[in-house]
């Protein structure tokens, strides 16, 4: 079955190689459709979600309906819980996208005409989109292990915990190393290794979304003694919620670095200034820490031709590039580093229908973001009237009792 | 010597202070015994509370809290020799060996139980110990105590009772959680008293191994403070009765009893957290014997805050129903004055740095003093009647 699906795919790479930059990422970065939850809540308010819809169905349908890159399919083929655990890894992704961009312009609305639109480009908010679901495989991946969905791995094993006196038992921690190495190298399989600068700003995106979750793990201890000394400490590890990551993330949105390249074919000479430089929020061109992060694998670098996007130890003495690096340290200039998000073109208003968004005309908003998302063009006030269920008792045993109240509620739509 | 070893495992480097400690002690000793015998006591209680105040200030904080623990066990025994020796309980005196090993025995360095030195040469000069069932349940029993307090305390509080609750019910959730941590360590120092042998008591050549070093039973559900502050350690309780309280007793009543949770605040490390709530405890000990002791002369009910004895002279007795819902109101005071005073001990950073006087403070304003409030009131309700 699998060789007969693997003409299309391969003809579809072949297709694939002349328009450009790169295909197959995972999740809302797929280029292909995603399978959208056709329940949407938001992840903080429900616990554990059952695939009804999907329990029925084998490991190979599974994968399938998942539109993955060859290799990442057979990653997916090896083990039940990996398929389960990336469907759950796309939904959170969603949910989390839906609820941090709910009073923006751009709702994260996940309809596959505009979103692949969006993907083409490099807006910011594809690069919100990739750094999302990287992140959000890492942090299912990691909760999975510890659940014991996946039987390729089981708790933390608490190697790089340190071996101080008093640590007694490691418990069960989330194995966010085996999230990270899952991730890294399911992300890579389904992924052409480009050269060109989108590429580069795609791998920088999804490393940052790992990058997120692994800062964010915290260590937390108690500690027992006679009257409260530490003589013994129990110590265990906890990943973040999703809801701090994507507050995180949404953070680095906001302050996304857009790349400005030079090009210095004619001259031959590297430029006054680095190749490579960026610009932020407010306009000012800033230049870069580390352009070795930004340039991404450093193997890949070695011997490219491609003058766009020229290291820094390059023919310009490593010195003088060295002491403005240290100038830009004791400055203090908010530069970015390898923990910012980089997008490459300004977005659109979204505020009009356009291919990358239905526009926000008819968007329910609230008295806080409406200013925002109507764009100025103001909004409607519309009076409707809402049942909902009230005044509920519990009847023993077991059932619930609940009245309907009719209440009329205000709802703003934008103009 | 295992007992060094112990505490090389455990405390690795520090245990230098320990060690350095306990030379010392003996050098002191060693000089006022040949001064005069009379003023031994005294004279290493005062080094030792130089020694506690020196190591607060000028140890490093993480350090500190780890060792002392094993500290308070050892500054309790090295007093509790000078004490003996000054009031003749011991006649001779230990020379090297017999003190290093006592102060140093494996059972109980780290978390250990005290035990006074007679109980300890009595029983290594005992030359038939079998290794016998009721030593082996009694290990079993501890050790499985031990460790359901110390998931209780780490695991199963948090998953009960969550964050978003009414405030007092997480201020209880705190304290419960740092009650069973405790239950667990003095379980631990159970087990390990129990292993290396002591710990038993011995009637007409029958062993039994009835050491118990907290009741969790009597504090968890209580008839008044005082019997909770009796039950959490038993062997800390009995040395401060011994050693403190019955010397301090020409001084008066109150006296006393300040001076007993003064010692014991001076013993745990100079930590305005645990000197808070050890002194506080004193003043609600105190008003409530007082004020219980009061009710049950006036209404002649065995209400009082020690368990009446079956001989008592009270027309009704514990199984009279007012006596019972009297106990049981004063119980549920009791659980509301412990959850206050032990809110504090949460899993913050300052675990493991000692808690400060603002962490204190913060807390106990959050609920707004409200325990000694209700104190002070009991106290003027009982001077008025």
């Amino acid at each position: 079955m699998r060789v007969s699906r693997a003409t299309p795919l391969i003809t579809l790479l072949t297709l694939m190689c002349c328009f450009g930059p790169t295909f197959g990422y995972f999740g809302l970065s797929a280029k292909k459709r995603i399978l959208v939850s056709s329940v949407s809540f938001h992840p903080h308010l429900v616990g554990d979600r059952k695939h009804d819809d999907t329990s029925g169905m084998s490991t190979g349908e599974l994968c399938d309906l998942m539109w993955l890159h060859q290799k990442q399919h057979r990653m997916c083929l090896r083990d039940r819980g990996i398929a389960d655990t990336l469907l759950e890894a796309v939904s959170l992704s969603t949910n989390e996208c839906e609820y941090q961009f709910r009073n923006e312009r751009w709702n994260c609305s996940l309809e596959d005409q505009y979103r692949l639109n969006i993907l083409k480009k490099g807006f910011k908010e594809t690069s919100f989109l990739y750094a999302i679901s990287s992140a959000s495989l890492v942090h299912t991946f990691a909760r999975a292990c510890s659940r014991g969905t996946i039987e390729r791995c089981t708790c933390d094993e608490a190697k790089s915990l340190k071996n101080e006196e008093a640590w007694l038992w490691g418990g069960c921690g989330d194995n966010v190393r085996f999230g990270l190495k899952f991730s890294r190298r399911f992300l890579r399989a389904g992924k052409r290794r480009g050269k060109d600068i989108r590429a580069r700003v795609d791998q920088h995106n999804i490393k940052l979304g790992r990058k997120v979750v692994k800062a964010e793990v915290k260590t937390r201890c108690k500690c027992h003694g006679i009257s409260g000394s530490c003589t013994v400490r129990t110590c265990w590890r906890q990943l973040a919620t999703f809801l701090d990551i994507g507050n995180i993330l949404k953070a680095k949105y906001e302050n996304s670095y857009k790349v400005l390249t030079f090009t210095n074919d004619a001259t031959g000479k590297s430029p006054i200034s680095n190749d490579v430089t960026l610009e932020n929020n407010s306009g000012n061109i800033v230049r870069p820490l580390q352009l070795k992060e930004l340039t991404g694998d450093n193997r890949t670098d070695r011997g490219t031709v491609n003058n766009r996007f020229r290291k820094s130890k390059s023919k310009r003495d490593r010195t003088s590039v060295q002491t403005s690096n240290k100038n830009r340290n004791s400055d203090g200039d908010i530069a970015p580093s390898s923990n910012s998000m980089v997008h490459l073109e300004d977005s659109p208003t979204y505020c009009e229908a356009s291919p990358y968004s239905k526009g926000t005309r008819g968007r329910v908003c609230d008295k806080t973001s409406c200013d925002v998302m109507c764009c100025g063009r103001g909004y409607n006030i519309r009076s409707t009237i809402v049942r909902r269920a009230c005044q509920c008792q519990v009847h023993w045993c077991c059932y619930v009792d609940c009245k309907q109240c009719i209440n009329e509620e205000e709802v703003f739509l934008c103009k | 010597m295992l007992g060094l070893l112990a505490l090389h495992m455990f405390f690795q480097r520090n245990l230098f202070y320990l060690v350095l400690c306990c030379t010392l002690c003996y050098l002191v000793l060693v000089f006022t015994n040949w001064r005069n015998r009379d003023y031994c006591g005294v004279s290493m209680a005062c080094f030792i509370v130089a020694y506690l105040v020196a190591c607060e200030y000028f140890i490093q904080s993480t350090v500190w809290h780890s060792i002392r623990g094993a500290q308070i066990i050892l500054s309790m025994k090295v007093i509790g020799i000078a004490f003996d020796l000054t009031n003749g309980s011991i006649i001779e005196f230990p020379d090297v060996f017999a003190f290093f090993g006592y102060n140093f025995c494996v059972g109980t360095v780290i978390f250990g139980p005290w035990i006074s030195f007679q109980e300890y040469k009595h029983i290594l000069s005992q030359h038939r110990r079998p290794i016998k069932a009721m030593w082996v349940l009694k290990i079993f029993f501890s050790v499985s105590c031990s460790l359901l307090c110390v998931m209780c305390s780490t695991c199963f509080v948090h998953w009960l009772i969550l964050d978003n609750n009414f405030k007092y019910i997480v201020a209880y959730r705190d304290a419960q959680s740092f009650r069973f941590s405790h239950y667990f360590i003095s379980f631990l120092s159970e087990t390990s008293v129990i292993l290396c042998g002591l710990g038993a008591s011995h009637t007409n050549e029958e062993v039994k191994w009835d050491l118990r070093v907290s009741k969790p039973l009597q504090i968890e559900l209580p008839r008044s403070l005082v019997e909770v502050v009796t039950n959490w350690n038993i062997p800390m309780h009995n040395w401060l009765k011994n050693y403190v309280f019955k010397s301090a007793r020409p001084l008066g009543n109150f006296a006393a009893v300040f001076l007993t949770y003064i010692a014991s605040a001076l013993l745990h490390g100079l930590n305005f957290q645990l000197a808070a709530v050890l002194l506080s405890l004193g003043v609600y000990t105190y008003v409530e014997y007082v004020f219980r002791n009061k009710l049950a002369v006036i209404f002649e009910a065995c209400v009082k805050a020690k368990r009446c004895t079956d001989g008592c002279s009270h027309v009704y007795k514990h199984n009279h129903p007012y006596v019972i819902f009297t106990n049981v109101l004063f119980g549920c005071l009791a659980i509301f004055h412990l959850t206050y005073l032990g809110l504090m001990f949460d899993t913050s950073s300052q675990d493991e740095v000692g808690y400060s006087m603002e962490h204190t403070l913060k807390k106990w304003s959050a609920l707004n003093f409200i325990s000694h409030w209700v104190v002070l009131g009991t106290y003027l309700f009982n001077i008025m009647i």
